[in-house]
């Protein structure tokens, strides 16, 4: 029986096991395959923007023009976001949804498997669309010169841009359409597919998480696509959305931006909210704490989450009305925020806590995050972030809302689950010392920047005025640093595949606590096929 | 919830909600088209 038609005739799939070479890949449509492709691909855009974010610190690591010119600087700070963004948080997210949300609410599969196949094939074309963006102006001489918008894509100069801009909306289209349909997947799976039961308030907060995630990119990456496209239009087809001289207006494109942006920072801290909600319990051996606060907390941020885009854009002269709409709309955002951070913080009072490397990265981000909710409510509000809007001190708030909130949720993850994925421990000893490593790298890294936005260092900049010279040389050093240690992360993702100890269906001894999930009654790894009779939740 | 994986009543209950999901997407996309440029351009945020 040939793998594409696996799921059509079910009767006889499970006395089979994976087809053998590519095909098992290429034509997966077992959510645990696609899960894991999902993985590497994130790890490998990982290491992508990585050596991105390695060239803009050295280039940054004294003042003048050393490495390259301004142009490329500037294309490099693109694509580093959009790599990281929608190449790496995102598919590592998704990775994580594919392998663990039927196997917590005890389904077979994902409800749309053959869809999951597509969703996942879109991204490595995608990628590949994000290459030549950055290739284009060598490949094609006279083309124009590189994407040097940042991630935002802000017309008119997106307008002026050469082909690369071209290639930038295609790949954004792909990664569109592909987190489109996977969330279309993951909503159908979490309604439809739910275990005899497993109700919805039985689900573990990851999943829940997963939902609201899937919702909120369902309602807003069509709108970047639309916008993306109005660009695309404005660019060869002679309308004018975006361009003053034709009638239209350059700010439009910011707030169609930011409609989708603002969201999109939640898109990519929920699922990691959603691993907290995990391993801090499983750790501190003890219920979460306000189960059901935590997942209306959740809804309200993601419905608040799409009201106050507009903080991205004070300084653009809106009028007094929509600017304090958009700040107070913005600082009551810290309530839920808040309330999930307390719900983190009460589970582990008086537990009997152990700290794995899980727990010390759960631990880490409740901290770390908490910093950058604080100078979240700062940018909030209008007349201080006149002062601080596009200079590093933004950019030291982003990362640590995004390292500590998206990535380390991330890794927390990977460290929770590489047991169950791969039926191995991973080695604790390594574990801590790439948790160490990376914290403390990851603080001189962006610390510093604090400081010199607050002194006026201007974000994406090539260059910049002698004295900010001390703070840039600490941000490098930690920067190389904190890449450094991803090495180590390689290595240990790898030993742990190919061997180590035994790990059993429960691999943490408060496993059970932390997710009541479906996930630790089948083995580790579990067996190609999930369930394939209905577990009955009591 | 689910009762019995696979059949033919689960399968079209699934591709119903997608299909609902796929629209809501579609009409997100329209919304960027049509109505918040309009909304935008003149009236709540000037
Ligand atoms: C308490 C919650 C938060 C508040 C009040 C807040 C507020 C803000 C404000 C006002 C800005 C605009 C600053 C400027 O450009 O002048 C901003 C930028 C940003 N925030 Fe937050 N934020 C919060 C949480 C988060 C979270 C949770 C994330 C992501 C996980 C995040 C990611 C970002 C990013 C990526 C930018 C920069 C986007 C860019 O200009 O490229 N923020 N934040
Ligand atoms: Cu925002």
């Amino acid at each position: 029986m040939s793998v594409a038609t696996a799921h059509d005739d079910h009767h006889d799939s499970h006395d089979h096991g994976p087809p053998k070479g590519w095909q098992r890949w290429v034509y997966s449509t077992n959510h645990k395959d696609i899960g894991t492709m999902y993985l590497f691909f994130a790890l490998f855009m990982l290491f992508f923007g990585g050596a991105m974010a390695m060239y803009i610190r050295a280039e940054l690591f004294m003042p003048g023009v050393q490495l390259a010119n301004p142009d490329f600087y500037n294309n490099m700070v693109t694509d580093h976001a959009l790599v990281m963004v929608f190449g790496m948080v995102m598919p590592a997210a998704a990775g994580m949804a594919n392998w663990m949300i039927p196997l917590m609410i005890g389904a077979p599969d994902m409800a749309l498997p053959r869809l999951n196949n597509l969703s996942f094939w879109l991204l490595p074309a995608a990628a590949l669309m994000l290459i030549l963006s950055i290739l284009a102006p060598y490949l094609f001489p006279g083309s124009g010169g590189p994407v040097n918008t940042g991630w935002t894509l802000l017309p008119p100069l997106s307008i002026q841009n050469g082909i690369g801009m071209d290639f930038t909306i295609f790949a954004i289209h792909m990664l569109g359409i592909s987190s489109i349909l996977a969330s279309i997947n993951i909503v159908t799976t979490i309604l439809n597919m739910r275990a005899p039961g497993m109700t919805m308030m039985k689900m573990p907060l990851f999943v829940w998480a997963w939902f609201f995630t899937a919702l909120l990119l369902i309602a807003v990456m069509p709108v970047l696509a639309g916008a993306v496209t109005m660009l695309l239009f404005d660019r060869h087809f002679g309308t004018s959305f975006f361009d003053a001289a034709g009638g239209g207006d350059p700010i439009l494109f910011q707030h169609l931006f930011w409609f989708f942006g603002h969201p999109e920072v939640y898109v990519l801290l929920l699922p990691s909210i959603g691993v907290l909600g995990l391993v801090i319990p499983t750790f501190a051996r003890k219920p979460l704490f306000g189960y059901k606060a935590l997942v209306y907390g959740m809804g309200v941020l993601a419905v608040l989450g799409m009201v106050v885009w507009a903080h991205h854009q004070y300084t653009i002269g809106m009028s007094l009305f929509a600017t304090n709409y958009f700040m107070i709309g913005t600082i009551l955002i810290s309530i839920p925020v808040g309330l999930m951070l307390m719900n983190f913080i009460f589970t582990m009072w008086r537990g009997s806590m152990t700290f794995e490397t899980p727990m010390l990265f759960g631990i880490a981000i409740i901290l770390m995050f908490s910093f950058a909710g604080v100078t979240g409510v700062m940018l909030a509000v209008v007349p201080a972030d006149m002062q601080y809007h596009d200079t590093m001190f933004v950019v030291a708030h982003f990362h640590y809302a995004l390292i500590p909130g998206a990535v380390f949720g991330l890794y927390a993850g990977v460290f929770y689950w590489l047991p169950k994925w791969t039926g191995h421990m991973y080695d604790e000893r390594l574990g801590k010392i790439f948790f160490w490593w990376t914290t403390i790298s990851f603080n001189i890294t962006f610390f510093p920047q604090h400081f010199s936005g607050l002194a006026g260092m201007p974000r994406r900049i090539v260059d910049y005025s002698i004295q900010y010279t001390e703070f840039n040389m600490i941000s490098s050093i930690g920067g190389f640093l904190f890449g450094l240690s991803h090495l180590l992360f390689l290595y240990i993702i790898i030993q742990t595949i190919r061997g180590g100890k035994k790990a059993p269906d429960k691999p943490w001894e408060g496993s059970q606590i932390g997710t009541p999930g479906l996930e630790w009654t089948l083995p580790s790894p579990p067996p190609f096929h999930s369930f394939t009779q209905a577990p009955v939740v009591k | 919830m689910m009762k019995q994986p696979d059949d033919d009543k689960l399968r079209k209950a699934n591709l119903r909600v997608a299909i609902i999901l796929g629209a809501i997407a579609l009409l997100a996309m329209a919304y960027s088209f049509v109505f918040l440029p309009k909304v935008l351009s003149g009236g709540l945020v000037p």
